[in-house]
């Protein structure tokens, strides 16, 4: 044998044995164990759930006592806000990462354009089992939501049927969640009896509970849990109309008698109802705990948009006195937000975190919690960074909206003290509000008049943002069902005259 | 039929045609990749269409070379050379059993089952290649034998080339250019690995990457071909 040939050999056995080694030291290392598999993701939506009814934030009443537990070992961020005040649209934000004026499901009763990647889609790439249970219509099969979702459920009944009643709309899709949830831990045992659990796939799960959304009414032993019963002068009124509340409240707007034993009646049924809430979450959490998954899995707990209670009865918009729909108020607009990272997590959980964040904000910070590549949004923030460290002043400065109400463009911002809406229509001279928060935290005093230049410099900011956006859809009007249509009538976002 | 080709066929004109249809191949893959019917025929970086086959077919003419060249050494040559002639056997099974591997894709598939054990998770992981790459991850884990492999041609070329200069400078640039398609694959383990976020920059770089590395792939065989065919030619004389 040469020398030559006796080189070339000696270096090709070094290099074989030393990659040899490097791969046998990577595959029997249990370093990066902890890695493997990745966190599960929850995303529980409460709907029209206004975060100030919560103790969490401050309320009086103890309205969820499971989500109070949770947050101990997550986050709580204190100025949360929606970017619409739609339950689908302002889903769609939660799920894509995009604005409503981006994604194209700019009110309820559209589709989300296919082309939409949804988070279902990218984690379902990741490997993920993905599943998603709906209580409202809305956000069924019709609104595209379940795009990318390989189990998706819907169960819609309608308002004022008796199976509302004794068995509700929520509960009925924690029922089907517990089954899937079953089903994926039954394979997760599988796996683990043939000594293969990090084959394992984990799973993102998003229920929809369609509490305290109205008509309020919750189901029994939360329907007296706060007040137990309407004053005597009230229970006759109800009598009277069949226990029709909402009957009651229409009347009471009409004839301008709106009294405080109506209102309170009204905030004790929507307690009620964000009480069985916390039910069903709790539930949810125990199940969690009883298969071994809570510690694994990142919980994301957060509401479509929040609710006003007489507040604001506008001329014009008069409905139940108790709605949402287009009303760009504190109630409405500021949302719950509490996020439990997983153990994956590194740094100190428990926290409040008071950086203005908005929903789009969610999409980011669910890819570093679970520690996959982000889609390359410009748009939204993670949350990571604050939750790391939750003084620190980073992040975003202001908080936008925006969507479509019976034609209206109605787009805005919060900076700082202020609020700033525009509420475009063709061929309609445009409508602008600018509210002063500190001094004004009931949005009682619109400013716009009074302070132009203020109100000149949010415009230009918000004129900015909309030019800036990458306009992925546009509104995709399609015709809808009867069933849909119905649900959308009955909640006030499409009028009866209206054609869809 | 392989010696009458071999007096009238030389060097220059075979390695022209090779490299000529290994270009047309290119040419085909980025002429049809978005049309859907003919695209998956040409495309690169598929298994099972026509590139995929003529690699095979390359790979098994080098094996019968391979083949021709022990029965010419050990018939025609008295050279005591420093490594036994009955080696260009193992270089023919060798092409052979690379042949079969690229129609019936044995490491691709031995690389998805791997890469569901734990180990392939660790090694994943500790890469940090998402699950999509894992398994265009099969050069690294086969990475000890196919140096084993590479130096041990590299070792026997040498042996029979070394007053063949050109012959021996074939073999290093083929072993260099399995090497660029190892790393070009390990480049597209790394973006597939980020499916969830690709944007179409990135799936362009995507396909750019597996065409060139299966255009590496092509022009390595092309010189084993070269060599082999080359050497037979000159102890032929």
């Amino acid at each position: 044998m040469t020398r030559g040939i006796r080189f070339i050999l000696i270096i090709t056995l070094t290099l074989s044995l030393l990659f040899f080694a490097y791969l046998i030291s990577i595959i029997s290392s249990d370093k990066y164990d902890y890695l493997l598999p990745k966190p599960n993701l929850i995303i529980f939506s409460a709907d029209t759930l206004r975060a100030d009814h919560l103790e969490i934030y401050g309320y009086h009443r103890t309205t969820m006592p499971n989500l109070s537990n949770m947050a101990q070992q997550g986050f709580i961020f204190d100025n949360a806000y929606t970017v619409s005040t739609h339950s689908a649209p302002a889903h769609a934000s939660i799920l894509s990462g995009l604005y409503p004026l981006q994604h194209g499901q700019v009110q309820n009763g559209l589709k989300l354009p296919a082309q939409i990647t949804t988070l279902a889609e990218y984690l379902s790439q990741q490997g993920y089992d993905t599943a998603g249970f709906v209580s409202d219509i809305i956000l069924g099969s019709e609104s595209n939501l379940q795009q990318g979702f390989k189990s998706f459920g819907v169960d819609h009944i309608n308002s004022g049927s008796p199976i509302h009643i004794t068995e509700s709309w929520s509960a009925r899709v924690w029922k089907r969640t517990k089954k899937w949830l079953r089903s994926w831990h039954q394979s997760l045992e599988a796996s683990r009896s043939e000594g293969k659990e990090y084959q394992r796939k984990p799973f993102f799960l998003w229920l929809h509970a369609n509490h305290p959304h109205g008509n309020y009414n919750p189901p029994p032993g939360y329907r007296n849990l706060f007040v137990p019963h309407p004053s005597p002068s009230l229970q006759q009124e109800l009598a009277q109309n069949n226990n029709d509340l909402d009957r009651v409240i229409r009347k009471a707007l009409r004839n301008n008698q709106i009294n405080q034993d109506l209102i309170d009646w009204v905030i004790n049924l929507y307690d009620g109802e964000i009480r069985f809430v916390d039910h069903i979450f709790g539930q949810l959490l125990e199940y969690l705990k009883s298969i071994g998954e809570y510690d694994r899995t990142v919980i994301v707990f957060v509401s479509d948009h929040g609710e006003v209670f007489f507040e604001y009865v506008q001329k014009g918009q008069e409905r139940s006195g108790a709605h949402h729909a287009g009303l760009y108020y504190e109630p409405v607009l500021k949302i719950p937000l509490v996020i439990k990272p997983s153990i994956h997590f590194q740094g100190q959980s428990g926290a409040r975190i008071s950086n203005p964040v908005v929903s789009v904000d969610i999409f980011k910070t669910v890819f570093d919690l679970l520690g996959l590549p982000r889609p390359n949004h410009k748009e939204g923030h993670s949350l990571l960074p604050l939750m790391q460290n939750p003084n620190a002043k980073t992040g975003r400065r202001i908080s936008y909206f925006g969507e479509i109400l019976f034609k209206n463009r109605c787009t805005g911002l919060r900076k700082n003290e202020w609020r700033f809406i525009r509420c475009e229509r063709p061929g309609m001279p445009s409508k602008y509000r600018l509210y002063n928060l500190i001094q004004d935290p009931e949005q009682k005093l619109d400013r716009y008049t009074n302070e132009p230049n203020i109100a000149k410099q949010l415009e230009d900011i918000l004129e900015q943002w909309l030019t800036e956006q990458k306009q992925f859809a546009t509104e995709n009007l399609g015709s809808i069902s009867d069933e849909m249509r119905q649900a959308l009538q009955a909640g006030g976002y499409l009028k009866k005259e209206e054609p869809r | 039929m392989i010696s009458y080709i071999s007096d009238r066929l030389s060097l220059l004109k075979l390695a022209l045609f090779m490299f000529s249809i290994d270009l047309l191949f290119f040419a085909a893959h980025w002429i049809f990749i978005a049309d859907i019917d003919f695209g998956p025929l040409f495309n690169l970086g598929y298994e099972n269409n026509f590139p995929t086959w003529y690699s095979s077919f390359k790979l098994f003419i080098a094996a019968v070379l391979a083949f021709l060249c022990y029965q010419q050494e050990t018939s025609a040559t008295q050279i005591n050379f420093a490594l036994p002639s009955w080696l260009w056997i193992l270089v023919a099974l060798l092409m052979a059993g690379m042949s079969i591997d690229e129609t019936a894709q044995l490491h691709e598939t031995a690389s998805i089952y791997f890469m569901d054990s734990l180990a392939g998770a660790r090694l994943r992981v500790a890469i940090q290649i998402g699950i999509m790459g894992g398994p265009l991850l099969w050069g690294m884990i086969f990475a000890p034998v196919l140096i084993l492999i590479a130096g041990g041609l590299l070792s026997f070329y040498y042996s029979r080339m070394q007053r063949r200069r050109m012959l021996f400078l074939f073999a290093a640039i083929s072993m260099t250019l399995f090497l660029c398609s190892f790393l070009l694959e390990q480049n597209q383990a790394n973006i597939a690995g980020q499916l969830s976020s690709l944007q179409s920059n990135d799936i362009f770089q995507y396909q750019l990457l597996s065409s060139l590395e299966e255009l590496s792939e092509l022009f390595a065989i092309n010189f084993l071909i070269l060599i082999h065919f080359g050497y037979l030619k000159s102890i032929k004389r």
